[in-house]
Parts: structure tokens; sequence; C-alpha cells
């Protein structure tokens, strides 16, 4: 064996090149010294909280799904079940087995938990045992829980954390549940580049709570929000003054929407994705400031609402623009005259219109002339 | 026109290497030396590369002189581009096409004095011989000793079958 393979920083190196987790199990199998290293890249991402019950003995864990007998309730307005699968403990595992769990989850630097599992059971056993659980090299963490599993005991344990990365999903309405878990979020002060918030109910504690994570929080350069319109509306505006900002993405729910006008902001934004009401998409593009911004996109709920030419015009004014998307549900009302003005951004290289309503003849040698 | 200053390399083997300091510099190590040291007739000792080992590195700087040098503060670990580009060019292909032996040691060689393009070639050289293997080929490949016991490769299965099809 060459002593290459004897120096962890060299092994550890070489072992980085290999992407794929498949490689990477083989590799954990040759030797000690590779399984260290192998293991440590393995566990780095974990696209599911449940590959850390793997660390306990078999027949330590259940997993019961809803096809087996197990409870289980429906979401409001679809047929899907959920939770998808419920783990219990079968007996308490012993401290060693407890410290194999917290080894492992010591090395996570990016952890997912999938859609509708249902951890209550197991949290509380951890909760009981008084079991350390912390992910302190963790930045990345992707949330997306039901509202009526009881996320809000998981937060914690994410106290430790220095999270770069958060993107977490509330899907139902339990008020309470939401306005904890969005406290202490800020409580926790992470030091944030990418936040993504989704809610299809936000009460207006949780809504002040973000407003205020936005605005303590001025390293965000990446945010998307999709939320009740009126909620979004609001954040919007905070959002516009984060000075590192450069990517936005903004889905609001249909209707309702009441601000006409947004503080000039955004001032280093690069790309703006927007799926709103057309008062909103031409407000949020007239508030622009960035000279940098270089994609925008925006897709209609509904109809043109309002003078068609307004967006377009504040469009033209962006000048180092060079990919353009637009997407309508009901295009009734806009000429292609109103997309005149972008005849004069003559950096776009990518323009794409999406319609799904009738009412706007595409004009191949208009469609040309901008692209 | 003034010739380009140049500096002497002295190998573990007592070798001696006059190249131009713009090629020495490709090296971070050899770098700091001089900066340190200031220039000096004397040779640069590199007591943990030897002769044949050296030749070869210096030849990869001769040919990467003019290349922009990788930022100084980049983290390996958190380089997701670096882990992408898993390519290797045609030149450093056929320049790293030696026997294992000569790889490691080009790869220890250029761990030591600091050259990370080269040490990414020889680790991604190394990776690429790896994927695809069982951990048996592996261990035949570069002459690995299976030194798990029957428990703990089953607990390692175990705990990382998960990883199987991502």
């Amino acid at each position: 064996m060459h002593p290459v393979w004897n120096i962890p920083e060299l092994l550890a190196y070489i072992l980085s090149f290999l992407d794929d987790k498949s490689h990477l199990l083989q590799c954990a199998l040759v030797c000690r010294a590779f399984s260290v290293e192998a293991a440590r890249l393995i566990w780095k991402t974990v696209e599911d909280f449940c590959h850390l019950f793997g660390c306990f003995p078999n027949n330590t864990i259940s997993m019961q799904t809803p096809g087996d007998g197990s409870s289980s309730m429906k979401t409001s307005g679809d047929d899907s079940t959920f939770p998808t699968r419920t783990f219990l403990f079968l007996h308490t595992p012993d401290p060693a087995e407890w410290n194999h769990m917290r080894f492992r989850a010591g090395m996570i630097k990016e952890l997912t938990f999938s859609e509708f599992d249902d951890y209550d059971a197991i949290l509380e056993m951890i909760l009981r045992q008084k079991i350390d659980l912390t992910f302190p090299e963790l930045v990345s963490l992707h949330f997306y829980i039901a509202v009526p599993n009881r996320f809000q005991t998981f937060l914690p344990l994410f106290a430790t954390s220095r999270l770069q990365e958060l993107d977490i999903s509330f899907d139902g309405s339990n008020d309470g549940l939401i306005n904890a878990a969005m406290e202490i979020l800020l409580v926790q002060a992470h030091p944030l580049r990418s936040l993504e918030i989704g809610a299809t109910s936000f009460p207006d504690l949780s809504q002040n709570y973000a407003i205020r994570l936005l605005e303590t929080t001025p390293s965000i350069n990446y945010l998307c929000l999709t939320l009740p319109t009126s909620d979004g509306e609001d954040m919007a505006e905070v959002a516009g003054r984060l000075p590192n900002l450069q990517d936005f993405h903004l889905e609001l729910s249909d209707g309702d929407g009441v601000r006409t006008t947004y503080s000039p902001g955004f001032g280093s934004l690069v790309s703006l994705d927007t799926w709103t009401e057309w008062t909103t998409a031409c407000a949020i593009a007239q508030a622009i400031t960035s000279p940098n911004i270089a994609s925008l996109r925006v897709r209609v709920h509904d109809g043109i609402t309002g003078p068609p030419g307004s967006l377009f015009e504040s469009i033209a004014t962006m000048a180092n623009l060079n990919n353009v998307a637009f997407g309508f549900w009901d295009s009734e009302g806009l000429q292609w005259v109103d997309v005149a003005p972008l005849l004069s951004c003559r950096l776009i290289s990518d323009f794409d219109v999406n319609i799904a309503g009738a009412g706007m003849e595409l004009d191949d040698e208009v469609l040309l002339a901008i692209s | 026109m003034s010739a380009a200053p140049q500096v002497t390399l002295e190998s573990s083997d007592g070798e001696k290497f006059k190249v131009d300091k713009e090629v020495a510099e490709r090296s971070v190590l050899i770098k700091n030396m001089i900066e340190d040291v200031g220039e000096s007739d004397n040779p640069i000792p590199l007591p943990n590369v030897n002769a044949s080992v050296l030749k070869k590195v210096l030849e990869y700087c001769e040919h990467h002189r003019g290349d922009p040098l990788p930022a100084a503060d980049a983290d390996p670990s958190n380089d997701d581009n670096r882990k992408r580009a898993t390519e290797i060019s045609d030149w450093d292909q056929k320049f790293i096409q030696v026997d294992q032996e000569m790889l490691f040691e080009i790869i220890l060689a250029a761990n030591y004095m600091d050259i990370k393009p080269l040490l990414d070639v020889g680790c991604k050289t190394v990776a690429n011989m790896i994927k695809g293997k069982t951990p048996e080929e592996i261990r035949k490949l570069f002459n690995i000793v299976n030194d798990f016991t029957p428990e703990e490769e089953a607990q390692i299965k175990k705990e990382n079958e998960w990883a199987e099809d991502r």
C-alpha cells in the first residue's frame, strides 16, 4: 500500500472527486482508512432525515405507512395522504448507539426533511432521553414538513448550526406552530445567504417575524417567497431593502393584491422571477434600481389589468438585460405595440413569451427584432 | 534583452535543476521560500522529492508557466466547481500517464510543494481509477489490505446503504 493512503487529507482529497455516492459507498467498504473519509463525504449531504436511523441496530426503529394500518389523515383540498411514513422506536437505544447517531449527525452539512414524514415519536424519545442531538456542521437545511407534525420541536436541534441556506415550507394552517417556528428562526440569527419560505397560510405574527428576519439578515443574496398575496407583498417591500439581494423569486397566490407601488430598491438585483398579479409585476419592475439586472422572468396569474406598456417601459430602462421571459394566462388587451419599448434593449439575447389565453397575435418580426 | 531570472532546485538525491524563477514559483512552497529568504545563488533544497519526480513536476510547471494561479484562499472542501470539473485536459492526461508508483509520488510532491493544479490532476486521475470498481477491485488495484472485521463491514454496509442509489 502506497504511503499516500496513510495521509488522511490526501485520501479525503482524492475521494472528494467522486461525486457519485455509490462510488463513495464502495470506497467506504475498502478498509478502515477509506471508510472514515468516504463516510465523511457520504454524510455531508443527507437527503432524508431517516437515513440517520440506519445508525441503530436492526429492529430498533419501525417505519409504518398508511397501507399497513397506521393512523393517517387527509390533507384538505387534495387526495394525498399523510404522513406517508411514521417512524417509531421499538425499544430505547443504548448510550453507545445514541452517540453513534450523534457522531453521524455531526458530519452533516446539508440536510433535507422529506415531505409529510412523521418523526414525532422519535423526537419525543430524543427529548425524553435528553439526547444532545445537534448539527454543528450544518449550513444548509431543507424543511418540508406538514403543519400537523410538531416540526417546531425540530428547530432547536439546529441552534448550534450556522445555517447559510434555509428552505422551509409550511403545509397547513396551524398558526401557533408556524409562529413558533418563525420565532425560533429569528432568534437563532443564522448568517443566511439563501432563504426560501413557502406557506399556504401565513399568520400575521409569522409575517412580522419573517420581516424582522429579513431586516436583520443583510447577508441574504437569494430569496424565494411563495406566500399568500397580502403577506408576500409586504415582505417583497422589505426584500427591496436587502443590500446584497441578487436573485429574487416571488410567487404570490391569486387575488387580494392591494399594493400598486414599491419603494425604489433591489439595488443589487441580477435576476427576478415573479408569479403574481399584473399590478405587482409592474410595481416591482418599476422599483428596481439595480444597474446589473440581467434576467427577468415575469409570469402573470390572469389578465392584464393596467396599461400594458408600463411594464415594458420599465424593463426597457434596464440596460444590461439579456434574458427575458413572460408568461400570461390571459393576454387580452396586450398588443405587440406594447412590447415595442423592448426593441431598445440591445443586449437581450433570449426572449420568450408564453401565452395561455387568446388575444395576442404573435408577430414574428417583432419577436425577431427583440431577440 | 536580459535573461529571465533563474533559481536552482536540489532534489533529495542531490541532483540540481536550474529553472526559470517563474516556472519554480508555480510551487507556492518555493515562492514563499524565495520571498522569505530573498534571491540567492544557493540551491533550494527539496528533501522530500527525488530527481525523477522533480523532473516530472518541473515539466508540468514549465508547460503551465503562464496559467493564472489558483486563488490562495480557495477552500477545497467547498469548491463545488472544482469537483464538477473532473475533466483533465489532453496535455495533462498524457503527462499523467505514468505508472502507479510515479503517479502517487507526483501527488505527494505536488502536495509538499503546494502546486494545487498538479495535485488536482493527480487526485482526479486516481479518483477516475476508482470509479465503478468494487471494494475488492479497489483493494487489488492499490494493494490495500482489508482490515475490517466481518461485523464492522456489515455495520458500514447497513449504515450507508442509502448511498447505493444516489
